[in-house]
């Protein structure tokens, strides 16, 4: 901790206002302490615990979080955090967390470290740990709301909550046929099936759910998503347990049919939509073997016919441009 | 939705309106459109994570709810005046709603008659229109209105 504190601290001086490369990768999901994903930015009050899970973690270093106020200048690194209470995510020793956990930060209300939350705009920071001190490019302020009142109270003398009994039931989940972690975020993108698969060591059936089934509906077993981003979780419960496998939404892949052969002298039709129901326009890039007229080929001669294709992307979809070759014979 | 109805009529009665959001929404007639014709409705970059109802409605200002609709809300399905496109409808309209196909896309047909009820559109203007359906009936941003023409 002394050696995460004293570059904490050099960092500070030294690269106080260097801006942000670019934009970080790493992705905070909010959930609850199952890992279970929150919708929205949430609201903390001093002494609460803050629960997230982290997608597209760096595959090499290691990250530190911490409480922080929003930089003045976007792209700009913190001046005033809470460097105390810094974490460690990493897969290496002293580390408070693996990417692979629900993270759990106590926040405070600032007062210690110089702020005050209750009228500073508070988050969490995010940046490259001790091992790539000078990289800046996972450099990241993500807000929460600090609430000056607790979200619950707890009243002296009331019967604590009732708490689920423990269970040694144990899940194992596969998505599309490999072994799932739960907590750790996949990736799907638009239009992707995932099909779940769970057992129970019990052998008691597995239910799963979607918690963002607007986006990410689920079907029996196979789940999708209907947009080009935001994140999804889906739930696999036996009993009273629950696994929670959050996923990040990303655009899906446009393509287009591009098995074709034929002799010379035949014509043939060429697919008229993507797989996302966009036209498609070809353009040949060997005019002496094959010509393109609307979406007509023309096998004009022997050899090796070589095909653009192109469609328009949206939001959800990248835009298509992909070679198609063929052989005339 | 004045807006987009406006752009319709100037553009020459095309068949086709563009949403706010890219959404494309097409009719196969405009005019002339008699008792029992089967229009074919087809929608392209609608936002699959909103479920809509593709209906014949009368025409109503920007902002509100448009009705009636020939069908109402088609929940069961049954009544062909209405058509309930939805990728994440509700337990009960699992198999009911018809989802979207890759792209927001959807190709439907509807059999219309003038009537809606006792309203009669060879007299008022009505309109195909496509509104969120009554998982978000208050949501009017998704509303688009292509307008018809009945022979008289």
């Amino acid at each position: 901790m002394r050696r995460l504190i004293s570059v904490l601290a050099a960092l500070v001086v030294g690269t106080s206002l260097a801006p942000a490369a670019h934009a970080a990768g790493t992705k905070v999901m909010f959930t609850q302490v199952t890992g279970a994903p929150i919708s929205g930015t949430p609201s903390v009050a001093a002494g609460e615990t803050l629960h997230f899970v982290l997608g597209n973690f760096p595959a090499s270093g290691g990250l530190y979080i911490f409480q922080a106020v929003k930089p003045k200048v976007n792209g700009s690194k913190v001046t005033q955090f809470d460097q105390k209470g810094a974490l460690m995510i990493s897969n290496g020793s002293g580390a408070n967390f693996t990417p692979a956990q629900v993270i759990a930060l106590t926040i405070n209300n600032g007062n210690s470290w110089g702020a005050d939350c209750a009228h500073q705009q508070c988050g969490l920071w995010l940046e490259y740990n001790y091992e790539k001190p000078n990289d800046r490019s996972e450099d990241q302020f993500v807000p929460f709301t600090f609430s000056a009142l607790p979200t619950a109270v707890a009243t002296p003398g009331a019967s604590p909550a009732p708490t689920m009994p423990a269970t040694t039931e144990t899940l194992s989940v596969k998505i599309n046929g490999i072994v799932a972690q739960a907590n750790t975020p996949g990736k799907i993108a638009y239009r992707e099936v995932l099909t779940f698969e769970a057992t129970s060591e019990s052998g008691a059936p597995v239910t799963f759910k979607s918690y963002t089934p607007d986006l990410c509906p689920l079907t029996e077993n196979k789940v999708t998503a209907l947009k080009g981003s935001g994140q999804c979780d889906i739930a696999a419960t036996v009993g009273s347990k629950s696994s929670h496998f959050p996923f990040i939404v990303g655009p899906g892949v446009q393509n287009v049919k591009s098995s074709y052969s034929g002799k010379v002298g035949k014509s043939i039709a060429l697919a008229k939509e993507s797989n996302f129901g966009e036209m498609v326009s070809y353009s040949s890039k060997t005019a002496k073997i094959c010509t393109v007229k609307g979406r007509t080929l023309k096998l004009n001669k022997k050899g090796n016919c070589l095909l653009e294709a192109s469609a328009f992307g949206t939001d959800n979809y990248s835009a298509l441009k992909t070679a198609i070759a063929l052989s005339v014979k | 939705m004045i807006g987009v109805l406006v752009s319709v009529f100037t553009a020459n009665f095309s068949s086709a309106v563009t949403g706010p959001a890219g959404e494309v929404l097409k009719v196969s007639k405009m005019t002339g459109i008699k008792s029992g014709d089967k229009l074919t409705i087809t929608g392209q970059h609608f936002d699959e994570t909103v479920g809509i109802y593709v209906a014949l409605c009368t025409i109503v200002k920007k902002g509100l709810l448009p009705t009636p609709c020939g069908g109402g809300i088609d929940e069961t399905g049954l009544t062909g005046a209405s058509i309930w496109i939805s990728s994440n409808p509700p337990s009960y309209g699992v198999g009911l709603a018809k989802p979207f196909q890759p792209g927001g896309r959807f190709n439907v047909s509807i059999k219309v008659s003038p009537m809606i009820g006792k309203i009669d559109c060879r007299k008022v203007k009505c309109a195909i229109y496509v509104r969120a359906d009554h998982t978000r009936g208050d949501d009017r941003t998704h509303d688009l209105a292509i307008p018809l023409s009945f022979v008289k």
